[in-house]
């Protein structure tokens, strides 16, 4: 009995340590996994995927440096993803601490697609060089320019940030008429209409796809007033804890598609064939799972055990 | 007059908008788009409000000599120094939030990326720490509901694991049995014989299938844990969410509610 009692009032610092050990150790190791993609991943990988080249895709940051281990890998991997089927990237946000993290994502993506295109830049320039010697020439810059879109991502041409406006659901429901009425200049006081990606882009109907990255309520907000007021797809990516808000929605196909938490995420980047944050942290995660599992139950055992004996003793 | 006039504009505003999401054509497109943009700029009135109010309490903290107030002073030096960070990239770069690479960036975005993402990553990653604690002490299995909300919630975990999924269905169907255990030990019998019985097939069948063939069923059943019962569930609230939030437009819109109007 005392042993018990000794065990059911243990030292919290203890199971600190534990969760520090569980979660530190396989950050440490590199352990392999095997991974199933779910069908809400599968759902919004594909309706990534599916759209063509040139498609514009709007990705909403709604979320801050409190989700970045959940939400970032998504965002991330969304944005290779959409770089590399050819997509252009719209980028709002409307947690104003959230739009830099947004915005590093989209510029990592793009600074890696175009150092893994660099030599294929290089070499379509040296070519021009020997086919147009006079690099001020028209043709030279017609073949610099069709290189550029073919192998870089520049900022206005593939990608904007039209940064944080406050009004949430009214920025929502009036993008369904005029982006600019909201966001007439970029994050950098940019005129939107001298964005070449930007010319022909004035509101849902001009945007394929929009991914909202949440940890809150703003995936609803989206649905309720981009979704269903203008029949905008959505495709959502949130936090652990907001997936069940979402499964409605899924079911009534306002939603095409979910990347639900560290697992979501890790699952998109198994599709995309990258091993990203949300790969280097599934494992992690899971032992940290186990070790709430086991302290659950064994909490619950010696729980069992002093009600039974002090039943008993009664 | 100080109530009548809110409550006409709020009347008049709740009533066109109303009318004006039904009828999108010229004029009310216009009028809700212009309403909404309005919406937008008072929103960021709302933030000023905010910033005076915050620094006002800091200041008056630090005036009076209260207790603690050297967080108040930490408060405003981070909060000014921050403001002059980003006004120092904004007249370098032309945005406060200048990124060219995380070695190349203005110091707004440093303050932001290597102060204030580590402090809020930090205070948030402590949850980890807390729910550990609360999971050995607080969740109990007394009740059978409760005992069922356990399990679906170890089930969903599971379903949510992409390594130790076998370690982690053996505990639950330890638990299954302990619980079944308890339920005799309160006199619950066919509950203790319910819960018992899962627990030992349970068991059996984590032992006796392959550990894959285990890691690919358990993402299936918190799949349809998350899209049968739970959503179900979810949408009822929703729904009565839903109503009560039109039921609150409607007390609002015709002045039967007026705790919005504090100082009336």
């Amino acid at each position: 009995m005392k042993f018990i009692r000794w065990v059911t009032n243990i030292d919290r610092r203890i199971i600190f340590l534990l969760m520090f050990v569980v979660v530190l150790v396989p950050i440490l190791i590199d352990i392999p996994l095997e991974t199933d993609v779910g069908p809400t991943v599968e759902a919004a990988y594909t309706a990534v995927d599916t759209l063509p080249p040139g498609s514009v895709i709007m990705l909403s940051v709604d979320y801050d440096a409190t989700s970045y281990p959940e939400c970032h890998p998504m965002i991330v991997a969304v944005s290779n993803h959409a770089f590399s089927k050819g997509l252009r990237i719209i980028l709002v946000a409307h947690i104003p601490t959230g739009l830099p993290l947004g915005q590093a994502a989209v510029e990592e993506a793009a600074f890696e697609y175009n150092k893994l295109h660099k030599q294929e830049y290089d070499a379509a320039i040296k070519q021009a060089i020997t086919t147009y010697p006079d690099t001020s020439s028209v043709e030279f810059r017609q073949v610099r320019e069709d290189a550029a879109v073919k192998y870089k991502k520049r900022y206005g041409v593939d990608y904007v940030n039209l940064g944080f406006r406050p009004g949430l659901a009214s920025i929502m429901v009036g993008m369904g008429r005029e982006i600019r009425d909201f966001y007439a200049q970029d994050y950098k006081s940019t005129d939107v209409d001298s964005l070449p990606m930007m010319k022909r882009v004035h509101n849902y109907e001009d945007i394929a796809l929009l991914a909202s990255f949440a940890h809150g309520k703003q995936v609803e907000y989206w649905i309720q007033y981009a979704g269903a007021r203008y029949g905008q797809k959505i495709i959502a990516g949130v936090t652990g804890v907001v997936i069940p808000d979402l499964y409605p929605f899924l079911q009534s196909k306002q939603l095409s598609g979910l990347i639900g938490g560290l697992k979501g995420a890790n699952e998109y980047e198994f599709l995309l064939g990258r091993k990203g944050l949300g790969t280097k942290g599934m494992p992690a995660q899971s032992t940290a799972h186990i070790l709430v599992i086991f302290l659950i139950v064994l909490g619950t055992i010696f729980e069992f055990i002093l009600s039974i004996l002090s039943r008993r003793k009664s | 007059m100080k109530r009548r006039v809110p409550l006409i504009i709020t009347f008049l505003m709740g009533v066109l908008m109303v009318v004006t999401f039904f009828i999108p054509r010229e004029p009310f497109g216009s009028f809700e788009q212009r309403m909404l943009v309005w919406f937008s700029i008072l929103g960021g009135f709302t933030l000023l409000l905010g910033l005076d109010s915050l620094v006002k309490h800091h200041f008056r903290r630090i005036i009076r000599k209260r207790k603690d107030s050297f967080y108040s002073i930490v408060t405003l030096v981070s909060l000014f120094g921050t403001l002059a960070a980003g006004i120092v990239t904004w007249a370098k770069y032309g945005t406060p939030l200048e990124f060219a690479s995380l070695e190349q960036i203005g110091s707004f975005y440093w303050v932001y990326w290597w102060i204030m993402v580590p402090l809020q990553s930090t205070v948030f990653a402590l949850l980890a720490f807390f729910i550990a604690s609360a999971a050995y002490r607080a969740f109990r299995a007394r009740t059978f509901d409760a005992t069922l909300l356990l399990v679906a919630a170890i089930l969903v975990m599971i379903g949510k694991m992409t390594m130790g999924v076998v370690p982690a269905a053996l505990i639950l169907a330890v638990f299954l049995v302990a619980a079944g255990v308890y339920r005799f030990f309160v006199r619950e019998p066919v509950l203790g014989i319910i819960f018992g019985s899962i627990g030992v097939a349970l068991g059996v069948l984590v032992i006796i299938f392959p550990a894959a063939k285990i890691a690919q069923i358990a993402p299936q059943v918190q799949e349809w844990i998350m899209s049968v019962p739970q959503m179900a569930a979810r949408r009822g609230i929703l729904i009565g969410v839903t109503l009560g939030a039109v039921a609150m437009s409607i007390r609002i819109i015709l002045g039967i509610e007026r705790t919005y109007l504090s100082s009336t």
